[in-house]
């Protein structure tokens, strides 16, 4: 009996670990993302790309129901010891168990706006301030903020994004546009759902072509 | 027997198939529909059915029901009495919101009973050619249970969906849910005005409405 106890407490804590280890995602952050398509537009202006960030509402992973393959004394014995591992790699992990479209995120989003408006030559420079008091007046100031990042699962992961642009140029007033962006939640096709990173991605690039698109309309009603 | 399990497969196929698409998904407002100018937009919001509540989830059998009704009957009638006010006024911030944008709107102002939301012939006579229907779905409070035992802190709780719909072909050409579940920042449990979680509910019902309105003017 107590072999048997031994045993199975030495199975439950391998097991745990690498169910633990097996969980824990190796990659949360969003890569770098792209733009293909030709933005076809020159101003000789300076720009200066300004980040705000906002409310982020996350999902956390729920505690697991413990194991279940074993009822009496020892399967109570084993629940407990489950449950103990997993709640202290809890403890020290705590970001492992969170789906969140973090800073960090939203970070790679505008390293990738400047990257794409720089090679395609949008502005004479562009650049990632942080204080906006010195912008030069005649320069362009791009603003985004990240209103609400917002994760939740249900049956697959729902990502959205409420995203506030406003340009500014000189004594212009500004152009400002809100965008709503989620991923798509039906299934990609033979029941088969992308990962959370996938869907971030995904989502992070359809609000990278609304921001451009939203920067060639401003052009277009300065022009 | 071979054929047997193959009847069972195609049953289980058949019932997950058909259980997708049960589920309304959200339906993106097409870029065309803000190049017409012709809409005449009512928009309207359905009568709220379901007053305010603690909405509970897990598994519950009718003694459990009873027992953490029993326990939670402070918070609840707390919960029943949230107002409605900002329901009233979200028809008008959409209505203010297409006026800016030009595009001819108008508020309805009998709510829309859930009868009548099922009969396209109720719409018609609402006027416009369009109608944008606001439907609060839950409010309140969320909290997950096994059995009577509370597993979490409640969390505030709204839920709403917007639909635009063409009165021609009855089309949806805009659907948006919104769910909102938004922890109590501190202590919830403080009877008699619980007002870390109010203060829950007043920022889960502005995220809502914030989202809602968003979701249609996105990029507008």
């Amino acid at each position: 009996m107590r072999k048997n106890l031994y045993l199975c407490a030495i199975a439950t804590i391998l097991f745990t670990c690498f169910f633990l280890v097996g969980c824990a995602p190796s990659k949360r952050v969003i890569p770098s993302l792209q733009y293909h398509d030709a933005i076809g537009m020159s101003i000789p202006k300076k720009a200066h790309i300004y980040w705000v960030p906002g409310k982020q509402a996350s999902h956390e992973i729920p505690p697991s129901a413990g194991y279940s393959g074993n009822s009496g004394l020892a399967g109570l014995i084993v629940n407990l010891m489950f449950t103990s591992v997993e709640s202290q790699h809890r403890k020290s992990n705590p970001s492992q168990y969170v789906l969140e479209y973090g800073k960090a995120d939203e970070a790679v989003f505008l390293t990738s706006l400047r990257d794409v408006l720089e090679q395609q030559h949008v502005f004479k420079s562009v650049d990632l301030t942080t204080d906006i008091s010195k912008v030069n007046a005649n320069d362009v100031l791009i603003k985004i903020y990240f209103k609400t990042t917002r994760v939740t699962v249900n049956s697959g992961y729902l990502i959205k994004l409420s995203v506030n642009l406003s340009i500014q140029t000189g004594r212009q007033p500004p152009y400002e546009r809100t965008y709503l962006v989620q991923n798509d939640e039906s299934l990609d096709g033979a029941f088969k759902s992308k990962g959370f990173l996938d869907k971030k991605t995904e989502v992070s690039q359809e609000l990278l072509t609304l921001i451009i698109n939203g920067i060639k309309q401003w052009y277009r009603g300065n022009k | 027997m071979i054929k047997q399990l193959s009847r069972i497969f195609l049953f289980t196929l058949s019932l997950i198939f058909l259980s997708g698409c049960a589920v309304e998904h959200n339906v993106k407002l097409p870029e065309s529909f803000w190049q017409d100018t012709s809409h005449k937009i009512t928009v309207a919001k359905t009568k709220v059915v379901d007053k305010p509540a603690l909405h509970k989830i897990g598994g519950q059998g009718l003694l459990d029901v009873a027992i953490s009704a029993v326990a939670t009957k402070q918070f609840s009638s707390h919960v029943e009495k949230t107002s409605l006010d900002w329901y009233s006024g979200l028809s008008q911030k959409f209505t203010v919101q297409l006026k800016r944008r030009n595009i001819f709107a108008q508020t309805h102002q009998v709510d829309v009973e859930s009868k009548q939301k099922k009969n396209p012939g109720f719409f018609m006579q609402m006027g416009g050619n369009k109608v944008l229907l606001i439907e609060l779905q839950r409010l309140g409070a969320i909290r997950s249970y096994y059995g009577f035992v509370p597993l979490n802190a409640p969390k505030a709780y709204c839920v709403l969906k917007g639909e635009l719909i063409n009165l021609e072909d009855k089309k949806v050409l805009w659907r948006h849910l919104v769910e909102i579940v938004e922890p109590v920042q501190g202590e919830w449990d403080q009877p008699p005005y619980y007002p870390n979680f109010t203060k829950a509910l007043e920022v889960a019902i502005a995220s809502a409405q914030e989202e809602i309105i968003d979701g249609f003017f996105s990029g507008h």
